[in-house]
C-alpha cells in the first residue's frame, strides 16, 4: 500500500475543512468579529498547511488500489474529526479535549449528540463551524472532496465507491461515476438552499435559517438553540423541518430522477413506499398512544408533535420541540424501532436502512414460501429486479453485525455506569448516528454529565455506524495493512 | 510538481513558518494572560486604594467630631461639616470607579454617610455646643449639653455602622474579583492549547516530511547506488522504479541511458 498517496487523498479533504473554517471566520467577523474569529482562522491556517503540504511531495496518481481507497475514506473521516476539533479548543468554554472530540465526531458522522449545556452562549462563527461540521460529513467527507476537487481525476470511482453505502449504488447504475457524484451535491445543495429560503420564510432569521436547513439537510439534529425547534414554538417551522427532513432522507438518485421526470422515481420505488409507510403508522400509532395517556392535551398537538419526532428520529437528525421522556413505553419502544431502521441508502441518514430492513422481511417471507415449495426457485425481489444472493447474504451480515455493535455499546456504557435505558438507547443512537436517546440522554438532554471513557467510546460507535461497521472494523486488523 | 530543491525549500519553510505561528501565538496568549492577571491585580489594588481613602475621610471626619463635640472645640464647627461633605464626595468618586454591580452597597454606604452628616449638622445648628461652652467658661454653670455622651449614644454607633459598610465594599470588590482569578488558574491551560495544537501540527508536518523524504529521495539514491554498484560489477540489468518527475528522475533516465548505450564487453 502507497501511504503517501492515501495521505495525499486525506490532505486534498483538510483543504476542503479548511475553506469551511475559513467560511466560518467570515461569518464571525460579519458577526462583529466575535470570539470564535481567531480561533477559526488559527485553525484553517494550521489545516490548510497540514493538506498541502502532502500535495507539494507526493505526485498525482490516477490509479489507487482498493486497499488505497478503503484507507483513504476510513483516514479521511477520523482525520476530519481531528482537525474539527482545533476551533472547539482553541475556542474553550465547556469544550475539553474529550468534549471537542465528541462534539467533532457528532458533527461529521451526523449524529448530533451534545456535551453542549449552554449552545446559544456560542459564538456565531463557532456555531456555522459546528453546522458546517454536520453538513460535510452529510454528503461525506470524501465525496466532497470529489466534487470540489477536479485533480482526483480517475480515482473517483474507487473512492465513491467506499463512501457511499453499498446499496446506494443501485439507483445510479446509469450514470458514470463523476456524475453520481454530481448529482448527489447537486441535490444536496439544491434542498440545503430551497429549505434556508423556507425557512426564513417561516420566520426564522438568516442565520438560523441556514443553520436548521444544512442541519436537517444533513440529517444532523444541531441547533442554534438550546431547547432546539421547541424554541421557535411554530407549527409551521415544524411542518416544513418534517418535509425537509423526509426527503432528505431518501434516495438522492431517486430525488434526482424524480425533479428530472425519470421513470425510476419516488413514487414507484418500493423502498420509499415503505419508509413513508413506517412514518405514517409510527406517528399515528404514537399520537394516538401519548393522546390517550394525556400526555398532550388535544389530539392534534399529539399527532404533531408524534410525527415530528418519528420523521426526526427516522431520519437520523434528532431536532426536537418536546421530552420524549414522558411519552408512554409504547410510543419510546416505536421510536426506539425508528432509531434502529432509520431512513434509505443513498440519503445522508445513518442507521441500519430501510432497504436492509425492506430486504430481510422479503428474504424471510421467501424462506417461508421455500419450506412450503422445497423446489420452487424463488427470488428476491425489489422494484422488480431479482437481487444478488452475495448481496442479500452481506445485508443480513451486517443486520447482525450491528445489532451486536448496539449490544456491545450497551454492554460497554452499562459497565461505565449508565442505566439500563440510558447506556441501551445512547447506544443505539450513536451506532444509527441519530443523536438523543432516552432516559438520561433524551431529547432534552446532552451528554455532558457521561464519563470521559463513556464519551469515547460513543465517539467510536459514531464511527462505526457512519462507516456501516466494516469500513472501520478492517483497520484492527494488522496483517491487513501488510 | 516541482524539483527536488523546491520542495525540500519548502518543507522547511512550511516549518519554520510553524516555528514562527507557534512563537507568535504563544506570545500573543501569554500577553493576553498577563493583561487578565494585571486587570486583576489592579481591580484589587483599586478597591483597596478606593476603601482606604473613604476609611481615611470617615476618620478625619470623626476626629472633627470629637474635637467639636466632645473637647467643644468650636473652631472645629466648619471642618465637620467640610469633612462630612470630603466622605460624601470619597463616596461618590469610589462609586463611579466600581462596577454597577456593586450599586446597592454603594446606595447603602450613601445613607450611612447622609445619617451621619445629618447628625452632626444639627448639632451644629442646635448651637448646643456652643452654649454649654459659653455656660462654662464664663458663668461657671453646669453645662446643659454632655458631648461624650452624644458621642457615644448617636454618633459612634451611626460611625460604626458606615465603617462597618465600608468593609463590606471592599469585602465584596475582593470576593468578586476571586472567581476571576479562579477561572485564570482553572484555564491556565487553555492559553497554551492554540500553540500546543500547533507544535502537533508541527510534529505531524515534520514526520510527513521525514517520510516523503525518505521514499522519495533517500530511497530511490540508495536503491541507484546499489543498482549502479551491481551493474559494474556484474553488468545486471536494472530500473528504478520512481514515480516523481524531479531531478531525480532525470538522474534515474540518464544513468538508464549511460546503461543501455554501453556495450557489454566480454570479460
Amino acid at each position: 500500500m502507497r501511504y503517501s498517496v492515501v495521505i495525499r487523498y486525506i490532505g486534498m479533504v483538510l483543504l476542503v475543512l479548511a475553506a469551511f473554517m475559513l467560511a466560518s471566520a467570515g461569518i464571525s467577523y460579519l458577526s462583529g468579529v466575535d470570539s470564535a474569529y481567531t480561533p477559526l482562522v488559527m485553525s484553517s491556517l494550521l489545516t490548510l498547511l497540514m493538506g498541502c503540504f502532502p500535495l507539494i511531495f507526493v505526485p498525482r496518481t490516477d490509479r489507487i488500489s482498493q486497499k488505497e481507497a478503503y484507507c483513504i475514506v476510513v483516514g479521511a473521516w477520523v482525520v476530519a474529526s481531528i482537525v474539527g476539533m482545533f476551533p472547539y479548543l482553541m475556542w474553550g468554554g465547556e469544550f475539553t479535549p474529550i468534549n471537542a472530540w465528541f462534539e467533532s465526531v457528532s458533527g461529521f458522522t451526523t449524529t448530533g449528540a451534545s456535551i453542549l449545556n449552554d449552545i446559544e452562549a456560542l459564538p456565531r462563527g463557532l456555531l456555522f463551524w459546528r453546522m458546517s461540521t454536520s453538513w460535510i460529513g452529510g454528503i461525506g467527507v470524501v465525496m466532497f472532496a470529489l466534487v470540489i476537487l477536479p485533480s482526483i481525476g480517475k480515482s473517483k470511482m474507487m473512492l465513491s465507491h467506499f463512501e457511499l453505502s453499498s446499496l446506494a449504488k443501485d439507483n445510479f447504475n446509469l450514470y458514470r461515476t463523476p456524475t453520481v457524484v454530481r448529482i448527489i451535491l447537486s441535490v444536496y445543495i439544491g434542498l440545503t438552499i430551497v429549505s434556508t429560503l423556507i425557512l426564513k420564510m417561516c420566520g426564522m432569521n438568516w442565520f438560523d435559517s441556514l443553520c436548521h436547513a444544512m442541519s436537517a439537510c444533513g440529517t444532523c439534529g444541531f441547533s442554534t438553540k438550546n431547547l432546539s425547534i421547541g424554541w421557535f414554538n411554530s407549527p409551521l417551522i415544524e411542518m416544513v423541518l418534517v418535509v425537509i427532513m423526509a426527503i432528505a432522507g431518501i434516495h438522492f438518485g431517486l430525488i434526482f430522477a424524480t425533479l428530472t421526470r425519470k421513470k425510476n422515481n419516488i413514487f414507484r420505488s418500493e423502498i420509499t413506499r415503505t419508509y413513508f409507510s413506517v412514518i405514517a403508522v409510527s406517528s399515528l400509532l404514537i399520537g394516538i398512544s401519548i393522546w390517550a395517556a394525556d400526555v398532550y392535551p388535544s389530539l392534534w398537538s399529539s399527532l404533531r408533535s408524534a410525527l415530528f419526532h418519528t420523521v426526526s428520529l427516522i431520519t437520523t437528525t434528532g431536532f426536537a420541540t418536546a421530552d420524549c421522556n414522558t411519552w408512554t413505553s409504547f410510543a419510546i419502544l416505536i421510536l426506539i424501532f425508528c432509531s434502529i431502521v432509520c431512513a434509505c441508502a443513498g440519503s445522508t441518514s445513518g442507521g441500519l436502512k430501510m432497504d436492509r430492513l425492506w430486504l430481510a422481511i422479503k428474504m424471510l417471507r421467501n424462506r417461508l414460501r421455500s419450506q412450503q415449495h422445497p423446489n420452487a426457485i424463488i427470488r428476491t425481489k425489489v422494484d422488480g429486479i431479482p437481487q444478488d444472493k452475495e448481496m442479500l447474504n452481506g445485508v443480513m451480515v451486517y443486520i447482525v453485525a450491528y445489532m451486536l455493535l448496539i449490544l456491545a455499546g450497551a454492554f460497554i456504557n452499562t459497565m461505565l455506569g449508565a442505566d439500563i435505558m440510558t447506556g441501551f438507547s445512547s447506544s443505539i443512537a450513536c451506532v444509527s448516528n441519530v443523536g438523543p436517546g432516552f432516559g438520561e440522554v433524551g431529547t432534552m438532554d446532552n451528554y455532558s454529565f457521561m464519563p470521559a471513557v463513556m464519551k469515547f467510546n460513543l465517539t467510536a460507535l459514531m464511527l462505526f455506524g457512519r462507516l456501516e461497521i466494516f469500513g472501520l472494523i478492517q483497520l484492527f486488523f494488522i496483517r491487513w495493512w501488510r | 510538481m516541482t524539483g527536488i530543491r523546491k520542495r525540500v525549500t519548502i518543507g522547511f519553510l512550511s516549518i519554520v513558518v510553524l516555528l514562527f505561528f507557534s512563537g507568535l501565538v504563544s506570545l500573543f496568549e501569554l500577553n493576553h494572560m498577563s493583561q487578565d492577571i494585571d486587570s486583576i491585580l489592579s481591580s484589587n489594588r483599586k478597591s483597596i486604594t478606593l476603601s482606604e481613602n473613604m476609611l481615611d475621610a470617615i476618620r478625619a471626619n470623626d476626629r472633627a467630631v470629637i474635637h467639636y463635640a466632645v473637647l467643644r472645640d468650636t473652631t472645629y464647627a466648619d471642618s465637620c461639616r467640610v469633612r462630612s461633605e470630603a466622605f460624601i464626595a470619597k463616596i461618590a468618586d469610589a462609586r463611579q470607579e466600581t462596577s454597577s454591580a456593586a450599586a446597592p452597597f454603594f446606595d447603602s454606604l450613601d445613607m450611612y454617610a447622609q445619617r451621619l452628616a445629618s447628625l452632626v449638622e444639627e448639632l451644629r445648628s442646635s448651637h448646643r455646643v456652643e452654649q454649654s461652652y459659653m455656660a462654662e467658661e464664663f458663668f461657671a454653670l453646669a453645662p446643659a449639653f454632655n458631648g461624650s455622651e452624644w458621642y457615644n449614644t448617636e454618633y459612634l454607633p451611626a460611625y460604626n455602622v458606615a465603617s462597618g459598610q465600608i468593609l463590606q465594599v471592599l469585602t465584596y470588590a475582593q470576593s468578586s474579583l476571586s472567581p476571576r482569578a479562579e477561572r485564570l488558574s482553572r484555564n491556565a491551560y487553555r492559553a497554551v492549547t492554540p500553540v500546543f495544537i500547533s507544535l502537533v501540527v508541527m510534529i505531524v508536518i515534520l514526520l510527513m516530511f521525514y517520510y516523503f523524504i525518505r521514499i522519495y529521495a533517500l530511497n530511490p539514491i540508495v536503491e541507484m547506488n546499489k543498482n549502479l554498484g551491481d551493474w559494474m560489477r556484474y553488468r545486471l540489468p536494472f530500473s528504478i522504479k520512481a514515480e516523481c518527475r524531479d531531478e531525480l528522475a532525470e538522474l534515474r533516465d540518464k544513468i538508464e541511458s549511460v546503461t543501455t548505450n554501453t556495450k557489454i564487453s566480454p570479460k
